[in-house]
């Protein structure tokens, strides 16, 4: 697969992972950004290991939590959580790795998708430093944008 | 008299979007359990009945896969009913969960599904 091809494969499972899980429709920005100096967001990986191993990351800016976490859950915004909004990002970032997975690699390819943990700007910017991604795409929300950078591990 | 369900499954946004699925599928529901990952589901099925397992894939501590496994392996909780509900997208290791009888719903879901699945269950008594 090209690497324009895995950036649209990205760019698809994600758009339509946030609408099924939680009607959120977004808009592509494109490949070509570098993570935003301002603003608010939280950074969530999760590794995966099978025919190839590696890493999907996730910045999301933390205003649209709110509205993905309310909607998921079918409550008001009023009666969310804190760590609500930190597990409903999380689960979404194991959607969408669980789905993208066999649409690169097959549908008899085997993963282990760990669970997701957050990581800090510097580890994203260290990690951006020392290896290229696979994929990265951009999505807009109406609240604020959602950043994925697909790895492969070194070896 | 309504199914006692056990909820396993390391997302508690997830959890509660099956107790909303399930809420809304007008199944009639009895108690409903939850465990966070399949060694507290099994240690959930030591202490309660259960009806039906609903179960995740990719969990910390022990799998839905062990977990189901131990299940066929134990008396009282081999024939217990299971749904996998799970981001999981291998042919393979689904085929592996529906050959143990479980039958599986893909993340994500939606209530119909997850009404439609456990209904066909109630209707042949059985699982495939």
């Amino acid at each position: 697969m090209t690497a324009k091809a895995l950036n649209a494969t990205l760019m698809k499972v994600a758009s339509e992972m946030l609408e099924s899980l939680a009607f959120m429709f977004s808009t592509p920005e494109g490949t070509d950004f570098d993570p935003p100096d301002i603003g608010e967001f939280r950074i969530l990986f999760v590794e995966f290991h099978g025919p190839f191993s590696g890493k999907l990351v996730l910045m999301a800016a933390e205003e649209t939590l709110p509205e993905l976490t309310a909607s998921m859950l079918g409550v008001e915004e009023s009666e969310i959580m804190s760590e609500h909004m930190e597990d409903a990002l999380k689960e979404t970032l194991n959607v969408v790795c669980g789905n993208l997975l066999p649409r690169i690699a097959g549908e008899q390819a085997v993963f282990n998708i760990s669970s997701p943990v957050g990581m800090s700007r510097i580890e994203l910017d260290a990690l951006l430093q020392v290896r290229q991604p696979m994929a990265k795409v951009m999505l807009d929300l109406d609240s604020g944008s959602w950043m994925f950078w697909l790895f492969q591990s070194a070896g | 008299m309504g199914m006692n369900i056990l909820i396993v499954d390391d997302s508690s946004v997830m959890r509660q979007m099956i107790i909303k699925a399930l809420n809304m599928s007008g199944l009639p529901i009895g108690e409903l359990h939850q465990a966070g990952n399949g060694r507290e589901g099994l240690e959930v099925l030591d202490r309660n009945w259960v009806d039906l397992v609903i179960l995740d894939i990719n969990m910390p501590v022990m799998n839905g896969e062990e977990m189901m496994l131990e299940m066929k392996q134990h008396p009282a909780y081999g024939d217990i009913p299971v749904v996998v509900v799970s981001t999981e997208g291998s042919a393979t290791r689904i085929e592996r969960m529906k050959a143990l009888g479980a039958l599986f719903v893909h993340k994500p879901f939606t209530p119909e599904i997850i009404r439609d699945t456990i209904q066909s269950l109630l209707v042949t008594g059985d699982q495939p």
